[in-house]
């Protein structure tokens, strides 16, 4: 078992704090069949991956893929980068990482940086090669907003009400808990290389059948090679349902 | 005297509040003095190769990347020198992007074309001046401006916010 991450610093009243679905991310990504797949799909010296995290909130598992990326990947010379809206995220994720990278020198590999942002909306096209996303996925009726205090660095203290809005914005989903989600999956043509890989969350209210099938038939710009996504995570059976699943989404 | 004494002290308090863990480009060596405060938060230098400015009709010209640091405040890093991270890096890298990051930032000269493998793996001190500039060079406060639309995105506390004011999304 590869020790988990310590997150003991984080706020947790102004970040997401480590629960069930960030824990099946980090053992879908310990397990022997990811192991494989990222081995061949990212061979040793082969142009050394950028891994991102959308929303990475305390950072476990991006500290996690990045202090460990000689288990996960089986090359530590990857880079990873975390983009979040929420700037107490940012912060909690860069302190997560360097402590977790501290602690595992010989298989670490190199964090760039916590970047704030919407999520990829400041990135150059086609350069992320394992893109991870445990997005806001609950159904909700409205989409949160980030308070427009905080948009900018905060001056002064962080009221309730932005507080429960800061953790709001974590979990909240909008319509089948995918509006954010389907921003992050029309965007994955424009952000991920050609050989690149995403890995997203869904709960059972995301209807994670349909996703995958609207995933399958994406355009792909006439590259000749057709989106895959499977399922390769799962926990909390319930009434023979996955409550919670990682999907794998890449093009072959 | 007492009153002396006391203001004094907040002198040397205030003095040492200001005295950042940063130092600017033109005094930037390729050895980091040893004694820099670790910030928990920061921007390594090689981020900018991957970002460029989030409002929508900027992308599509080529001047909105790399974009360009503004009273940039620098911080070094010890990182282990790695051969293999840079030698498997130079081909994912935009060279010509760095060249200009680097220029900007007041640092020597990059030759206009990447090293090859074989230079990289011969010359030792250019490993190591690209091993500095790519991993342990940290941005920690200063603005990335987009040379198309020219909106600057502050840095604070080696964390860039990339967030748009309403009316620019």
């Amino acid at each position: 078992m590869l020790p988990t991450p310590s997150t003991s610093h984080v706020p947790y009243t102004l970040v997401y704090e480590p629960a069930e679905d960030s824990f099946l991310l980090l053992d879908t990504f310990s397990s022997p069949t990811s192991l494989t797949f990222h081995t061949s799909h990212f061979p040793p010296s082969s142009p050394t991956p950028l891994v991102l995290e959308i929303g990475p909130g305390s950072g476990v598992v991006l500290a996690f893929l990045t202090a460990h990326a000689n288990h996960i990947f089986s090359r530590p010379d990857i880079l990873t980068l975390g983009i979040d809206i929420n700037s107490f995220a940012c912060a909690s994720t860069a302190k997560t990482v360097s402590l977790a990278s501290q602690d595992h020198p010989t298989t670490s590999g190199e964090f760039l940086s916590a970047v704030q942002g919407d999520l990829t909306s400041c990135l150059r096209g086609r350069q992320v090669d394992v893109l991870v996303f445990n997005p806001p996925y609950v159904p909700t009726e409205d989409l949160p907003a980030l308070p427009e205090r905080l948009r900018e660095k905060k001056e002064g203290k962080v009221t309730f009400e932005e507080e429960s809005k800061l953790l709001e914005l974590s979990y909240a989903g909008g319509k089948d808990g995918m509006e954010t989600t389907d921003r992050v999956i029309d965007s994955l043509g424009d952000v991920l290389s050609k050989r690149g890989v995403a890995y997203l969350l869904l709960c059972a209210g995301n209807k994670p059948e349909a996703v995958k099938q609207r995933i399958r038939e994406m355009d792909n710009a006439g590259e000749g090679r057709r989106w895959k996504a499977e399922t390769v995570g799962t926990s909390g059976r319930q009434a023979g349902w996955e409550k919670l699943q990682i999907v794998r989404i890449w093009r072959e | 005297m007492v009153l002396l004494v006391l203001i004094h002290f907040m002198i040397s308090v205030y003095m040492h509040h200001i005295q950042k863990p940063v130092f600017f480009a033109e005094h930037y060596p390729f050895s980091p003095p040893g004694h820099l405060e670790k910030k928990t938060a920061k921007m390594k230098l090689l981020t900018l190769n991957f970002l460029t400015c989030a409002v929508k009709t900027c992308k599509s010209s080529s001047d909105s990347f790399p974009l360009h640091p503004k009273d940039a405040e620098l911080a070094s890093d010890d990182v282990e020198v790695n051969p293999e991270l840079l030698v498997n890096l130079l081909p994912r890298l935009d060279w010509k992007a760095l060249k200009t990051t680097s220029a900007e930032l007041g640092f020597p000269q990059l030759p206009d074309s990447p090293p090859t493998i074989e230079q990289l793996q011969s010359d030792d001190k250019l490993l190591k001046d690209l091993h500095s500039l790519l991993m342990e060079t940290n941005l920690m406060e200063g603005k990335l401006v987009c040379g198309v639309c020219g909106h600057e995105y502050a840095v604070r506390e080696g964390i860039p916010n990339f967030l748009l004011p309403s009316h620019l999304v």
